[in-house]
């Protein structure tokens, strides 16, 4: 059930928040042994706090669409008083002495938190084959990677163990995960969400953002947790929409914008159709397509590469220097890689970003949004280094974050929707618009979610 | 390039294990292959891409 299905039923008193707590919070922990998107439930503070919901919705204290909606988050998100592990050795028992901006949000909104999910360690990595906490499982097929680095948000909310949850993205780690996990993943923004209390990768390229079961719910969340925040030297003063009362599907005036060189090249043949049968669905609906070109995009992988090598190295200098064994493995290799880039190399690297932004900024002069496939290639099974594109092996994390690396280059808002299936698993289109136009991408997603495009298949749930 | 990589790594106080070199050679490798792409983007000195805020973080 949605949250935009479930909301309604709680404000109305018909179902208790006390209820679907405690539903939650028993099909997690029996699902959890095999998905593993879970590092922490926190059973006994979800539960106060779902009485405490029940109570102020009783005297007539209903807080809106998200109040006594029970949701796990990403465990980079600090939550005051409750171990915040970063999915690593090295904080595995590191407690905040405060929230997160968006945490205090999100109980100001009347969320019922119900625990931390996994992810890839300190979020440099997008399979989340942790190896300090065990490898989350796609709940489409338990053999593949759920994505990352948001994965446990990803298929606790595609397996039902979270109504909604809160990913974090630096190169995709919301889009990616949502794509394979057959769910809605938005990356708001730079400076949309306050990430104050959110542990960083890369502070240049990090984000917030809902990860969903529709674009409604992430609609919903965006209003939750979206607002200026002092304390974030990125957050930017920019009101607020209500972006749930935006969504209409008309696609009469929208233009699409098509970037046939960088964003179509190199795709999986069967990713490459559905994306292309969408936007066609979406021509059917009244939207006009146009071909745009994005020259300095063959500069985008090697400056997203830099820069997030770059800042992730700074940020763990001290302990790759002296407890480099604590890091997993896969990510030691990318904080060693991090340290040898110049200072020049990174300034050149910010040099090649901004012309990439003003290319961006006049393809937004002519389309009213971006589409392109969120991935060139399907989820992999667990443990793959490479994946197959077209026949080829190619190397998994280079390609996985081609398609959503310029989204955080750029800071322009970028939304993973699901289009259709090749085999048994999910594909994700993305969206991208200008910047603050979460509003937009979010109608144009709203308008393929009225298709039905999953055609109401669900992962075949382990345990009820 | 591995020696290289290697001292460069301890120069910075960095021990790497003899296994991780292969990957970070062939790492390094992709990306300086990337950086040729960007030979011809004419980056000038005017090209604003840091910038100062005054006076804090925020023009509140």
């Amino acid at each position: 059930m949605t949250v935009e299905q479930l909301s309604p039923f709680i404000k109305n008193r018909e179902i208790s928040p006390i209820e679907v707590t405690e539903l939650v919070l028993d099909y997690a922990e029996a699902n959890n042994e095999e998905i593993n998107a879970f590092i922490q439930i926190t059973r006994e503070q979800a539960m106060k706090d779902a009485r405490k919901a029940e109570k102020e919705i009783a005297n007539g204290m209903y807080k809106g669409m998200y109040h006594g909606v029970p949701m796990a988050i990403k465990d980079n998100l600090y939550v005051k008083g409750q171990v915040t592990t970063m999915a690593s050795k090295i904080h595995r028992e590191f407690v905040p002495d405060m929230d997160a901006a968006v945490v205090e949000k999100l109980r100001a909104a009347g969320v019922i938190l119900t625990g931390k999910l996994n992810m890839h360690e300190y979020a440099w990595g997008i399979t989340n084959n942790s190896p300090h906490f065990g490898p989350c499982r796609n709940p489409w097929d338990l053999s593949k990677i759920p994505g990352g680095s948001s994965g446990g948000s990803g298929a606790a909310v595609a397996a039902h163990m979270s109504h909604a949850s809160l990913g974090t993205d630096t190169a995709g780690s919301i889009r990616i995960p949502s794509s394979v996990c057959g769910i809605v993943g938005l990356k708001p923004t730079h400076g949309r969400v306050p990430k104050n209390g959110c542990f960083p990768l890369a502070w240049t390229l990090d984000h917030i953002g809902p990860m969903t079961k529709s674009v409604k719910d992430a609609a919903g969340l965006l209003e939750v947790i979206a607002g200026y925040h002092p304390e974030d030297p990125t957050s930017v003063n920019i009101p607020v929409e209500n972006y749930t009362t935006r969504l209409n599907g008309e696609m009469k005036d929208v233009i699409i914008g098509i970037n046939e060189d960088y964003f179509f090249h190199n795709v999986d043949s069967d990713i490459e159709r559905l994306v292309r049968e969408n936007i066609n669905q979406l021509v059917d609906m009244g939207a006009k397509v146009e071909e745009v070109s994005i020259p300095s995009l063959k500069y985008a992988e090697y400056s997203e590469y830099i820069t997030i090598l770059s800042e992730a190295a700074a940020i763990h200098h001290r302990d790759l220097k002296e407890r480099p064994e604590d890091f997993g493995d896969d990510i030691r290799v990318l904080f060693e890689l991090g340290e040898l880039p110049s200072a020049v190399d990174y300034i050149q690297a910010q040099q090649l970003r901004r012309k990439i932004k003003q290319d961006f900024q006049k393809v937004f002069e002519k389309v009213d949004v971006l589409i392109s496939p969120t991935l060139p290639v399907i989820a992999p099974n667990i443990g793959e280094k490479y994946v197959m594109l077209n026949g080829e092996p190619v190397d998994l994390v280079d390609h996985i974050i081609r398609f959503t690396g310029p989204g955080n280059l750029t800071g322009l808002p970028s939304l993973s929707v699901p289009c259709g299936f090749k085999g048994d698993l999910p594909v994700g289109l993305q969206i991208m618009g200008p910047a603050f136009e979460e509003a937009r991408i979010l109608n144009v997603g709203y308008a393929i979610e009225q298709t039905n495009p999953l055609k109401g298949r669900k992962p075949k749930l382990i345990k009820s | 390039m591995k020696k290289e990589i290697k001292t460069a790594l301890r120069q910075r106080g960095i021990a790497v294990p003899e296994d991780h070199l292969e990957e970070l050679e062939m790492r390094w490798s992709s990306l300086l292959e990337l950086q040729k792409l960007t030979n011809d983007a004419y980056l000038d000195v005017h090209d604003l891409s840091l910038k100062n805020i005054p006076g804090g973080d925020h023009i509140e």
